[in-house]
């Protein structure tokens, strides 16, 4: 799963918005300008438009009046004089709204000082001419006077008009020119902060939407992960809760309710109704942890132990509960536990306590029996034996033959008893677990095997061989106890008038190479082989040669317990080994041992 | 009676035991004077009277009751007076346990007691005849436990 960078994330996002801002300010500001001056520009274009035409309005109103004034003077008739005043008014309406127009231009106001001065010098000569238009010639020469001084001004009034509206043409033109350029200007301007906006934009969107994309990846992880660990707690039977210290509210995992006995969310999650469930003998060890956890700075986990009644069946659960305190993203202090309900393991615990405390009440009975049997069992017979032997020194000869007869027989019976004793005090030995595994060399124990037989061996003539015997792990007395046991076993069961030949060998093998160890693969066992040519055995009570007290031959010329096999048995399975037991009845026995590298 | 003659002491609570001793030694005709006590108490109470002699030999039995043997030989052994005394463990058992702790808390030799009165008398006779000044210095191991 990608884990965000989200504080990197952020920063970039800031940046995005502060740049994304400022640029749309930008741009804002300069398009505002742009069309203020647009507007500008056009009204002022209009108000040139609307000098000019103002100007020509004055020129044609003035010569409204005068082409009035000839019509009254040729015709006589008054209307033109009604419509000549009108023209004159209009005139001076005219020049009224020039002087508006122009109110901010000082040059033209100048220009239109000196207009008014010959409108009025016009209209003087023109109200003149009204007044000489009678027949007299007097007036005639006035009139023609009058006239030509009108003409004179007239032609100079025209051409201050002209002049004016050159001058308004000129910075028509000058505007006209500037407005161009503005509007050539500024759509670029905004067109390339609105291709950048739109750049930075369309980045921000790719950024947000992959953040959101590995958002979704990571929400969908969470989700699944989400699932595991609600399907883990209920297979596990543990449950999880979390306790915000700043904000004081407790949140349970929804397998915290079902290990209650409840359904989920069915009631308020807090620490008093949980301790509703908790055995009341055991609040108090939930109390304390808390107070641990709280007033421990460090982050150690607190473990405690604890029962809960299930809501459902009533039934005795045990916890174990761990909490851990932990600081969050946001920098909260919060406590984290996970609940185990380990009633299972606690109770199966119990049964192998209970076990254990049997199997050991058992020991203890074994080695007292151990005690019986080495002490106060042989006490009274090493008296018995020893009254025997008394007897048998001093007063044997005073017996009669029956009771000699007899007394030799509860002499026999006494040392068996006694070698009974003694094989049983080796086999309780070979239970007990002084388990050392020393480097022990084969051909040494093989070796001590004689030695402690030898008054044996001389005495049935035996013949020990053996091929070279490999040191291994094991425990030497145990070893020792196992070769002494089999080779006295081979040499006291040999046949009448055949001399004993026993044969000793050892090969590595792999544990494939051996039938019932096939499922080892491998592993490599030792085969020790004990190879006799005595009085063998029916291989079909093969598997009883190695029960306690079980003997496979009556016959009293045989003095053996039916324990010293058992011992055997038990030496090698105290070596995690198997032994082997084959025999062919008058020809011989063979005992292979498999002990583990 | 004789000064030369070895000072033995037996502790054992077994009565037969004790008699087959004091019979042995009687039958092996070496000069020793015998004396028996019944208990470790007894014991320690004979070897701390002043007023009686110290033995040369003290066979001492392992199980006793109410002082065993084991504590018997801690005692004798701390005891300044009576630590040089010979001590020969003299036991029905010959567990390991035994004959290791008694090694090493002193005693000179371990005996088993046998269940041969023949061999009883040979024993004794071998364990009396030793030499144990010479012997306590080459005390070890292997000849702690007396096998004839």
């Amino acid at each position: 799963m990608q884990i965000l960078n989200y504080n990197f994330t952020k920063l970039i996002l800031y940046l995005v918005l502060v740049l994304s801002v400022f640029i749309l300010f930008f741009t804002a500001s300069i398009s505002y300008r742009k069309i203020v001056e647009l507007t500008e520009s056009e009204q002022n274009l209009i108000h040139k438009h609307l000098i000019t035409a103002q100007l020509e309005l004055l020129a044609s109103d003035i010569k409204q009046a005068e082409s009035n004034q000839r019509g009254f003077i040729i015709t006589g008739d008054s209307t033109f004089v009604q419509t000549y005043r009108s023209a004159k008014n209009a005139a001076a309406t005219s020049y009224q709204n020039l002087v508006q127009l122009l109110e901010k231009d000082e040059l033209q106001k100048k220009n239109l000082l000196t207009l008014q001065n010959l409108q009025e010098d016009r209209f003087y000569y023109l109200d003149k001419n009204l007044q000489y238009s009678t027949d007299t010639l007097e007036k005639k020469l006035l009139l023609k006077r009058s006239m030509n001084a009108g003409k004179r001004t007239m032609d100079l009034l025209l051409a201050k008009i002209n002049q004016m509206k050159n001058i308004e043409l000129s910075l028509l033109q000058k505007r006209s020119k500037m407005y161009q350029e503005h509007a050539e200007l500024s759509p670029k301007w905004i067109f390339i902060s609105i291709l950048f906006s739109l750049f930075i934009f369309i980045c921000s969107f790719y950024k947000i939407n992959r953040d959101l994309q590995n958002l979704k990846k990571a929400n969908n992880q969470l989700m699944i992960n989400k699932e595991i660990f609600e399907h883990s707690e209920q297979i596990a039977e543990i449950s999880s809760w979390c306790w915000n210290l700043q904000s004081d509210t407790l949140t349970f995992s929804h397998n915290q309710y079902r290990m209650l006995g409840c359904e989920v969310h069915s009631f308020e999650p807090t620490t008093e109704n949980f301790m509703e469930f908790v055995h009341p003998d055991d609040r108090h060890i939930l109390h304390e942890g808390r107070q641990k956890i709280l007033i421990d700075s460090s982050s150690t986990p607190v473990v405690s132990y604890f029962r809960i009644i299930r809501k459902d069946n009533n039934s005795l659960r045990y916890y174990k509960s761990i909490e851990k305190k932990i600081v969050d993203n946001y920098g909260n202090d919060i406590v984290i536990g996970i609940n185990a309900d380990i009633t299972e393991q606690y109770l199966k615990d119990k049964i192998i306590e209970e076990k254990i405390f049997d199997l050991e009440r058992s020991n203890n009975e074994l080695s007292a029996f151990n005690h019986v049997a080495s002490h106060d069992l042989q006490e009274p017979l090493r008296k018995v034996q020893t009254y025997i032997s008394r007897i048998k020194e001093r007063d044997f000869d005073q017996l009669n033959e029956k009771a000699k007869e007899y007394f030799t027989r509860v002499q026999i019976a006494a040392n068996r008893m006694q070698k009974l004793i003694d094989d049983l005090l080796l086999f309780s030995r070979a239970n007990k677990a002084d388990k050392i595994f020393e480097h022990t060399d084969l051909q040494e124990i093989f070796d001590n095997a004689q030695v402690e037989l030898a008054q044996l061996i001389e005495e049935k003539n035996a013949r020990l061989q053996s091929t070279a015997l490999p040191v291994i792990d094991a425990i030497p007395f145990q070893i020792q106890q196992l070769f002494n046991n089999l080779i006295g076993n081979s040499v006291k069961y040999a046949r009448t008038h055949v001399a004993p030949v026993i044969q000793v060998s050892a090969q590595w093998l792999q544990a494939d190479q051996i039938p019932f160890l096939h499922h080892f693969g491998k592993a490599r066992f030792l085969e020790l082989t004990f190879d006799d040519n005595g009085i063998g055995f029916d291989q079909q009570y093969a598997d009883n040669i190695f029960k306690l007290f079980h003997r496979l031959h009556d016959d009293n010329s045989f003095t053996g317990t039916g324990i010293g096999l058992t011992i055997c048995k038990k030496i090698v399975e105290n070596h995690k080994g198997y032994i082997k037991a084959y025999g062919v009845k008058d020809q011989g026995a063979t005992f292979k041992v498999y002990l583990p590298a | 009676m004789n000064q030369d003659a070895m000072h033995i002491l037996l502790a054992d609570d077994d009565e037969d035991d004790r008699l087959f001793f004091t019979d042995a030694i009687e039958e092996i005709k070496v000069r020793t004077v015998v004396h028996t006590v019944n208990d470790g108490v007894q014991l320690m109470d004979r070897l701390l009277n002043p007023e009686i002699r110290l033995p040369n030999l003290i066979f001492l039995d392992l199980n006793m009751p109410i002082k065993g043997g084991i504590e018997c030989l801690n005692e004798i052994r701390s005891d300044k007076n009576l630590r040089d005394i010979t001590i020969a463990i003299y036991s029905t058992s010959a567990s390991q346990e035994d004959i290791e702790e008694t090694f090493v808390k002193g005693a000179n030799i371990y005996i088993k007691k046998p269940n041969d009165f023949s061999e009883l008398k040979k024993i004794l006779k071998e364990v009396i005849s030793i030499n144990w000044q010479y012997h306590t210095s080459g005390l070890n191991r292997e000849n702690f436990l007396l096998s004839l």
